[in-house]
């Protein structure tokens, strides 16, 4: 996720640096035949890069760790000469919380030692918050004044720009300005409802993967987005009085057999072998007329929705 | 130990599941809303200072991502094969990298996305990012 092509180590060949689900950016380094596997990126203690949240490998599961001293699962990576010393530093960006870190690089162009614990990265004198979390940070001149700016594609849609008013070497960010706005809609829902034509969204929804980049050629920047979006499916029932009622009568029914069926699970629980129960006559019948009545909503009520992930252009005016 | 494979399968169905069930529109979607949701699919303006209304990236007369299936892509252009010219390279949640040639021969204009290939490393296995 959010790959970006950089020289990290200064041999002369481009690497790919990579965000990651897992809580640990990755780097694939480039040689003159092409790239090797990728590998995680690590401090100068040879620790892992991350925020806090990662995928514990040795254990098979989620964990979590304050050595980096900040909060976050960290699934998106940027590189950028943030101090203006010659080497590259990270931008570390947190998908749920909407946190932004910068992990220095104290070390060199050719051999970096990356710093132990992150910086929250400010805007406006505060620490960044992306509403509603960030897909990922992209560094780019975007007014054009020598000076490196931040955009931040959020978890939720929409894009933010935290423009630099310092000086080389020594970052200062405005407040966030907003480029794009999420589109409207229930803010928790888990993919972004968009508008559709011809059986197609026509508007990205949610998780903004953004790239920064003049896509037609014509000098400016544009924006490239990878987003999810969910639309509702042409032509969708409508209903007959008839059928709302059958629907609502149905619903009644799911309704009751759950809560018998919830009941037999319970009376199972305390029983010596709960297996038995659940595998008998009475529970069968139970399960069988279950999905009879939740075939027939089915039937009667499909799913109006469509969803995907697509790629997007939004082309500078 | 628990394969890892069975585990983002595992996550992905449970978390797709609790999450489509749990949303309006899904299971529990009620006939009311499916008469309010219809309405509702009309299309709205794209009103931004600094934009047009966004297009979708097509490969030929298909959207870019519809062969691939990436889940949350996130597309970046760069000359990745080093042949002069940009390419889009796609990553996804799954860790997989995808790059589509720009086949317009001219410098101007929009480029013209080829189909889909893998990113392999030098060995030519693919190259996958680790994920969870």
């Amino acid at each position: 996720m959010s790959s970006q092509l950089v020289d990290m180590n200064a041999d002369g060949h481009n690497d790919i640096l990579v965000g990651s689900f897992s809580g640990v950016p990755q780097l694939i380094l480039g040689n003159q035949d092409g790239y090797g596997q990728p590998g995680p990126i690590l401090d100068a203690e040879g620790e892992t890069v991350l925020i806090k949240a990662f995928w514990n490998d040795e254990e098979n599961k989620w964990d979590e760790t304050d050595r980096a001293g900040s909060e976050g699962h960290c699934t998106s990576v940027a590189a950028v000469d943030w101090d203006a010393d010659g080497d590259l530093d990270l931008l570390l960006g947190d998908y749920y919380g909407g946190r932004l870190f910068v992990r220095l690089n104290e070390g060199t162009a050719s051999e970096a030692r990356f710093a132990k614990a992150n910086q929250a990265v400010l805007a406006g004198g505060e620490a960044v918050v992306v509403p509603n979390g960030l897909a990922a940070p992209r560094v780019a001149d975007w007014d054009g004044d020598g000076l490196f700016d931040i955009l931040c594609g959020g978890s939720k849609g929409g894009v933010w720009l935290y423009r630099n008013q310092g000086e080389p070497g020594s970052p200062k960010f405005a407040a966030a300005v907003s480029l794009i706005q999420p589109v409207k809609g229930e803010p928790d829902a888990f993919i972004k409802q968009v508008p559709s034509a011809n059986g197609r969204p026509t508007l990205p929804g949610s998780s903004f993967h953004i790239d920064p980049v003049d896509y037609d050629g014509d000098g400016d920047l544009d924006l490239i987005v990878g987003a999810r979006s969910q639309w509702l499916k042409e032509n969708v029932k409508v209903l007959t009085q008839e059928e709302e009622e059958r629907v609502a009568s149905l619903k009644e029914k799911q309704a009751s057999l759950m809560e018998e069926y919830q009941a037999l699970i319970a009376q199972a629980q305390s029983k010596e072998n709960p297996k038995e129960q659940l595998q008998s006559a009475e529970a069968k019948e139970l399960m069988n007329q279950l999905s009879t009545v939740m075939g027939e909503l089915r039937k009667l009520t499909p799913n109006p929705h469509s969803s995907g992930d697509f790629v997007w252009v939004f082309r500078r005016k | 130990m628990m394969p890892i494979r069975s585990m983002k399968l595992r996550f992905l169905l449970l978390g797709g599941f609790l999450c489509a069930w749990s949303s309006p529109g899904f299971c529990q979607e009620t006939v009311s809303e499916i008469k309010t949701a219809a309405k509702d699919n009309e299309r709205v303006e794209f009103n931004n200072k600094l934009f047009h209304a966004p297009e979708m990236v097509m490969v030929g007369e298909r959207p870019l991502n519809k062969k691939a299936r990436q889940m949350y892509p996130s597309p970046v252009m760069f000359d990745v094969d080093n042949d002069n010219r940009v390419e889009l390279v796609v990553g996804d949640i799954f860790g997989s990298l995808n790059v589509y040639e720009n086949e317009n021969p001219s410098a101007t204009g929009d480029p013209v996305w080829s189909d889909h290939v893998g990113l392999q490393s030098t060995d030519g296995k693919p190259i996958k990012v680790s994920n969870w």
